[in-house]
């Protein structure tokens, strides 16, 4: 449980994010709903032609959508179909494009934090393991195994000629489940529940989830960074104790060797900031080059 | 620790036993919206989105359910259900993002697959004049025509059979759909191209 140190502190990045969270779910159910059609694939067709989510300017999933004519697709989707079916349309590329700038220029994981809907199920049922009491293991996979899990999952693709994780993925499980009653990934996302209630603390995003390896990748750029005020850390860590990515990510910044949470596992969640009693995080725009500090003594070795 | 072992063991066992499940379950023969070029082509490109299924004003197209393996999620149709209309300007195809429904100008560019009738099921092969196949094909009289003849041994009544031709059907399934008859099943079924090569068997 994290405790609330600064009762006067009334904003908090974890509500304004959980609010964005059940957003992005709404997001994508609204033209479904607007369309007149019910959820969980629950409509049934007739005779005559029903209007159709996708008549309207904004419809889709989190794999692909269409904003105004525009169309939108999953950057690691598109780069799983390049691989399986070796063709790469200059569409699909432009299509991904938007999406790869905006996670690019804000944060690759902010889509874990602020949109995955896995991720949602996954902090409710941490908090939850914490009400019962379980104990479980603080990090039983490295963090940087998702990245070697997303190549693998490239590799896969180019050898069967099937986007693999799209077959497995989770997130397809509750995004699409909730669209159109499809049943993608649901035991996947059984057995990450299961592992994570029982077996390793937030395994599956922290160091498993091919999307947030990709993403991982893409957050060593990113604008919107944690930043720690060195004056006023007080050492307590309390923001390790609360970081939803791994708590290692913060060392960097605690020792004084850099002045930004850089490690692109960091979903800019916000769960730090609001945990540190001493204000000393804040998010902040740019990341500035990397401390020379951490190389000066390199170079005196040398 | 010892249960947090079991637990993580059986986790990865639920995920090997899926993929293995998946992996084992490749020759299905699943009926795919309009625009799809054969199974191989289509599973290198569907990523599942749904966009078809969000697209189709008839709500033909629907996510396979758990039992097709990695084609799980995938568009199919249930031509028994709700078949495809052929509609004149493909919605479905038009949203594809990523290509496995593509090239559909006409309906004539359809090639879902190919109507099939069990002669011995079916009531108009038996003496009953149905023609219902036939009248609902959204191309008849060039998907399926009616061959009048004289009953086999019988020098009076006729047989009003319905006739598929295999080089205009294109698979829609709207006479599986209207079939009068279910039991002990429905005598008509489209067969992908996939599965005709594989000589028939469903």
């Amino acid at each position: 449980m994290s405790a609330t140190p600064d009762a006067s502190r009334s904003f908090r990045w974890t509500w304004f994010r959980h609010i964005v969270q059940v957003a992005a779910i709404a997001l994508f159910a609204a033209p479904v709903l607007i369309a007149g059609w019910s959820l969980f694939g629950a409509s049934v067709g007739g005779d005559d032609p029903l209007s159709t989510p996708a008549d309207l300017s904004f419809f889709g999933s989190l794999s692909s959508s269409s904003v105004g004519g525009l169309a939108l697709l999953d950057p690691f989707g598109v780069l799983q179909v390049i691989v399986a079916s070796k063709t790469a349309p200059v569409e699909w590329l432009l299509a991904a494009l938007p999406i790869v700038l905006v996670y690019g220029l804000i944060r690759g994981r902010a889509f874990c934090g602020w949109v995955c809907p896995v991720n949602l199920v996954l902090e409710i049922e941490d908090a939850f393991r914490r009400k019962l009491g379980i104990e479980v293991r603080e990090a039983p996979v490295p963090r940087r195994a998702k990245l070697w899990i997303a190549l693998g999952v490239l590799a896969l693709s180019a050898l069967t000629s099937v986007p693999v994780f799209e077959a497995f993925s989770p997130i397809s499980a509750l995004n699409k489940g909730v669209l159109f009653g499809a049943v993608t990934g649901l035991w996947m996302l059984a057995a990450i529940m299961l592992a994570e209630l029982f077996w390793g603390h937030r395994v599956w995003c922290r160091a498993l989830c091919p999307l947030g390896g990709f993403y991982e990748a893409l957050g060593r750029a990113g604008l919107v960074n944690v930043k720690l005020d060195q004056e006023a850390c007080i050492h307590c860590n309390a923001c390790k104790r609360s970081c939803l990515a791994d708590p290692v990510i913060l060392e960097p910044a605690l020792a004084g060797e850099d002045a930004v949470v850089r490690a692109g596992d960091c979903m800019a969640c916000g769960a730090c900031i609001d945990a540190c009693p001493t204000k000393a995080l804040s998010f902040g725009l740019g990341r500035g080059a990397k401390p020379a500090e951490t190389e000066e003594p390199a170079a005196e070795q040398a | 620790m010892r249960i947090s072992s079991i637990v993580a063991g059986a986790s990865a066992a639920m995920v090997v036993l899926q993929a293995a499940y998946c992996a084992t379950r490749g020759e299905t023969f699943l009926l795919r919206p309009p625009g799809a070029h054969g199974e191989s082509d289509f599973s290198a490109h569907c990523i599942k989105c749904g966009a078809c299924m969000q697209a189709c004003p008839y709500l033909a197209i629907r996510p396979a359910g758990s039992d097709v393996g990695m084609a799980v999620g995938t568009p199919i149709v249930d031509a028994r259900s709700q078949a495809c209309r052929l509609c004149e300007d493909f919605p479905c195809v038009a949203a594809c993002p990523t290509g496995a429904l593509r090239d559909i100008d006409e309906r004539s560019d359809v090639r879902m697959g190919v109507a099939v009738i069990d002669e011995d099921a079916c009531i108009a092969f038996q003496g009953m004049r149905c023609e219902v196949c036939y009248r609902v094909c959204p191309l008849i009289d060039k998907a399926i025509a009616i061959d009048y003849r004289l009953r086999e041994g019988d020098a009076i009544h006729s047989v009003f059979a319905p006739v598929i031709d295999e080089k205009q059907c294109v698979g829609c399934g709207l006479c599986v759909e209207r079939c009068v008859v279910s039991e002990p099943e429905v005598p008509i079924r489209i067969a992908t191209d996939a599965e005709r090569a594989d000589g028939g068997e469903a």
